[in-house]
Order: structure tokens, then sequence, then C-alpha cells
């Protein structure tokens, strides 16, 4: 089986930070419990390693995204980094979403195709519709107002013509498509935005003097 | 917890609710973003309906009403994540995804099961069994009053439904998943099992007949009022407004995690039905949703109708066959 080496990148967020002024690991890893303290979260210390997991974190929770991760303190020549590598289900959720919808989509193809209408059912329908009676003028308020009069059969008919083939089939794949695409670009999004965020709440939450952080979440608390 | 009595109610016994809308904290900033903040609601909403009145017939048609949903909704989104009405509330891009993923199954799975088994196809069966007619006379009224009707008979069955939903077991169950909300986001509406989502898209407007127009109108009440019950956003909403309207405020108290304050304000465009039929509560709540705030995963939410169903069911076989502790073997 080959090597994927790099495919894990699609869940996976690695990095590192400097941390100022040095710690020592359990001095870290103290200042990061106000992240692992909520009951859903289980976590292990081993020398300078910590392991966590979120059982289904809240919306709110700064890691909900990154729910299982590895941190490590490393400490040399008097500096010290923190060193991460966290997963996240959600981010691997979201890149396999676009391929759930195409598969929606092609089983709304199949489907439409099971189930277009023969020769006979599409002769009836054009039958029907020849059938339909021209809508009733608008009332006169809505005619004293400047409304648009109701369109005529014969423009409705024009209309629909213009407006092509979505009409045909008996549903449509667009949305899927539509969904397959909007779920692509937010995991691109996603990939970006998620690890920068995870850096920068790590850095705030290492780096900063308490007080101001404290007084950060004091002031989000508040409000 | 005190709680506030409403009527024969105490709301907020369970968990914090703001009664009274003299008490909701209003629009904090500068005249502008008062201002803004205070007609935004009524000028999208009588915008829209201008459009929808005047705009010609090769413009008046579905696909631009679906161009002007999804804009005024991104625009909705964009007022959530940089003017948040609750921290607590706000937008993530986890949270945002999760919301798609429900907006996404509503838009193409339901929709094609709609084809077959929705309102449409069983007020067909109906009609044709009975050989009735549509009732076309509405077609003749004024188009705002045939938009009225329109949102007004489907916000009524809709308001028994939920409210339905809220007091029989089996359609409780598919409700339930809804309730694990924690925020509201607008996107949330779609948020729930499946199940649940065809039941409150049922309505009996097929049994009449509507000018496309006056449908179009009608979508817009569904969308420039109906969107805002789940907006993360504080608005200063006018009292005519909130008086006729269901708004975040109503139903965050629909959310709470007090079990009373739940039971209220089960409209979903119109609040009137709820003063009609006595559940209305005036007020707003920020920490919502059941056991104390789990967030439902996806996984569960398909799922929870069927194994809380199996799992009710088995314990009430069980106590129903179980024999009793007090009985003594016959000698």
């Amino acid at each position: 089986m080959p090597k994927l080496p790099y495919i894990d990148l699609i869940w996976r967020a690695r990095g590192s930070i400097e941390l100022i002024p040095p710690r020592t690991s359990q001095s870290a890893f103290a200042r990061l419990d106000g992240l692992l303290d909520d009951g859903g979260t289980s976590h292990e210390v081993h020398g300078d390693t910590l392991h966590y997991v979120k059982d289904n974190p809240a919306a709110q929770d700064k890691l909900a995204t990154f729910s299982r991760g590895t941190l490590r303190v490393e400490d040399s020549a008097g500096r010290a980094r923190l060193h991460y590598e966290l997963t996240s289900p959600a981010l691997l959720l979201c890149f396999l979403a676009p391929l759930l919808f195409l598969a929606i989509a092609q089983a709304t193809i199949f489907i439409s195709e099971l189930e277009g209408p023969t020769t006979e059912e599409t002769s009836e329908t054009e039958k029907d519709e020849e059938e339909e009676e021209e809508a009733r003028p608008l009332n006169v308020i809505d005619q004293m107002l400047g409304a648009p009069q109701p369109e005529t059969l014969e423009e409705k008919k024009q209309r629909m013509e213009e407006e092509g083939e979505e009409e045909k089939g008996r549903h449509s794949p667009t949305p899927a498509y539509v969904f397959a695409g909007l779920f692509f670009a937010l995991y691109l999004v996603g990939r970006v935005l998620e690890p920068w965020l995870v850096r920068r709440t790590f850095r705030q939450t290492l780096n900063e003097p308490r007080d101001r952080s404290h007084l950060e979440s004091a002031a989000q608390a508040d409000s | 917890m005190a709680g506030t009595r409403v009527g024969n109610r105490i709301i907020g016994a369970d968990s914090p609710i703001i009664v009274g809308w003299d008490n909701i904290p209003k629009v904090e900033g500068g005249p502008v973003k008062r201002f803004i903040f205070t007609y935004f609601q009524p000028f999208f909403l009588f915008a829209l309906i201008a459009f929808w009145y005047y705009a010609p017939n090769s413009i008046a048609t579905a696909t631009t009403a679906i161009a002007i949903a999804i804009s005024f909704k991104v625009l909705l989104i964009a007022i959530e994540l940089i003017n948040p009405r609750h921290k607590s509330w706000q937008l993530t891009w986890k949270e945002l995804c999760t919301d798609l993923f429900y907006v996404a199954l509503g838009y193409t799975v339901l929709r094609m099961v709609d084809v077959y088994i929705g309102d449409g196809v069983i007020i067909e069966a109906i009609q044709g069994a009975y050989d009735w007619d549509k009732l076309n006379w509405f077609t003749g009224l004024p188009l705002l009053v045939q938009a009225l009707m329109i949102s007004l008979i489907f916000d009524f069955g809709q308001y028994w439904m939920h409210r339905g939903m809220h007091n029989w077991y089996p359609l409780w169950l598919t409700h339930a998943p809804h309730h694990y909300i924690t925020q509201l986001n607008i996107n949330k509406g779609a948020v729930g099992n499946p199940i649940e989502l065809f039941l409150i898209g049922l309505g009996i407007g097929g049994f009449f007949d509507f000018l496309p127009r006056a449908a179009l109108l009608a979508g817009t009440f569904g969308l420039a009022i109906g969107t805002y019950q789940h907006i993360n956003v504080r608005f200063n909403t006018p009292r005519w407004w909130r008086f006729l309207f269901n708004t975040t405020e109503h139903h965050s108290v629909h959310h709470s995690q007090d079990y009373e304050a739940s039971r209220s304000n089960y409209g979903a465009t119109w609040i009137i039905f709820d003063r009609i039929f006595g559940t209305c509560i005036d007020g707003e709540a920020e920490k919502l949703g059941m056991e104390g705030g789990r967030r439902m995963q996806i996984k569960e939410t398909m799922v929870y109708p069927f194994t809380e169903g199996f799992k009710t069911s088995r314990d009430w076989l069980q106590a129903k066959f179980r024999r009793s502790p007090d009985s003594v073997p016959a000698e």
C-alpha cells in the first residue's frame, strides 16, 4: 500500500509556539487548565506531554474543532516551546461532506431518469397544460396601485421555454452540487482559519499576563 | 430560582428568563448604529414587499426569490459575525458547518421526499378522492390579502403542529433534537431530525388557489420576518412588530432551559396565534438547550426519535409486565 505522508494534513494541525517567558511543562499545562476543565474533557499528563480528548465539546469551546490533541513542552538552552499536534474530526467530516452531496446529486439524477415521464405521459402533460385556464385579472385595488397583470398562458409558456431544461426533470441535482461546492469552500476556510485561531488561543493563554487574560474573559462573560 | 408569574405559570424557575419588553436590553452604540438596528427589519420587509408587488412578471419568479433569500441570509450571517447579540451565541466555523449540513439536507433529500409524501401529494389525493376543485375565488382578492392569507393559514397550521409536538410524546420525539440547540443563529431553524422538519413543513395552502405573485409575497413574510426568530443580533424591534410577529426574543424564551418557558411562543412567523391561544411570553433568554446545555451531535439527531422511542417503549413494557415487588410467590 503506498504511503500517503501528508494525507493527515486534512484533519490535523501541527505547530509550535515559543513560551515567553519560558515555562516548565507543569506551569504551561496549569495555564491551559481553563481550556481543559469542562465536563466532557479528559486529559492525562506524562512528564512533559499532555494528551486530551473532548467528548462532544460545547459550541463555544475554544478547542471545539480540535477535539483531540497532544501538547508537549520542550525546553532547550533556556528557551521553552509548546509543540502541539491536534486532530479534528470536524475538519475531516467537512472535507468528506462534498462527496456526500455529490453522491446525493448522482442519486437525484438516477431517480429522475428512473421516473422520467414516458412519451405518453409527456403528451398527457402537454394536454393538461393546454387545459390550464387563463389567470383572472387582478383585483381592482391592485390595478389602481399599478401591480403588473398576471402573465398570460402564452407568456408563461414562453418564460418556461426560456428557463429551459430545469423544468423537464422531476428532481434537480443543482442544490446538491451547490452544497458540495459550499462545503468544499468551507473546508478550505476552516483548514486555514481554525489552526490560526487555536494557535492564537494557545499564545494568549500561555504568554499573556494572567491579569489581562482574566480581565478579557471576565469582560466576555459580562457581555 | 424564584421565577416570574405569567398568568398561571411560573416562568424562569429552572433557568434565567427576562420577562417583559421593558426589561430587555436595548441596542448600545452611537446614533447611526441605533438607527440602523431600529429600522433594519421594517425597512427590508417593506422594501421586499414593494419589490414583489411591482416587479415585472419576467423578474417575479421563484429563481429571483431564491437569489434574494440567499443574499439576505448571507447579509444576516455577516451581521451576526460582526455584531452578535450574545457572545455566548457567537457563530463559529464548526457551528456554521453543522447548521449548513441540516440546511443542505432540507434542500436536497427532504425536498425529494416531499415530492412523494409531502402536503402537495396528500392534498391532491384528497381533492381527487372527493372530486374537489381548488378554492379559486381567492385569486380575485387583492394581492396582499392573498399573501396574508397564505402566510396566516400556513402559520396557523404550524402553530398547532408545533404545540402538538410539545404535548404529544410521539411528536415530541421528533422535535426534541431541535431543542438541544444551545445558541440561536439564522440557520438553526433547519437543525433537527428530518422527520420533524418534514412535519413542520406540512401546510393546507394547497387547498386554495393563489396567484403566483401572492405566493412570492407570502414567502417574503417568511423571509423578512420568520428568519429573525433564530438570529443572533440585537434589534430595537418596534412595538407593533413584536406585537404581531415572532422575534428572536420570543423564540429564545421558547428555546430556554426553563421547562415552563419552553412551552410558549409556538408560532413561526406570527406571534398573534400565541397571543390568541394564551401561550405568548414576551421576554428573552440566553441560556438555551436541554440537559443543562448538552450539544446534540448530528448522528444522535438523526436517530433520536427511534432510539428514544425504543427505550421508552421497552421501559413501558417492562413496567407493565414486571411483577409487583409486593407480590408474594404462592406456596
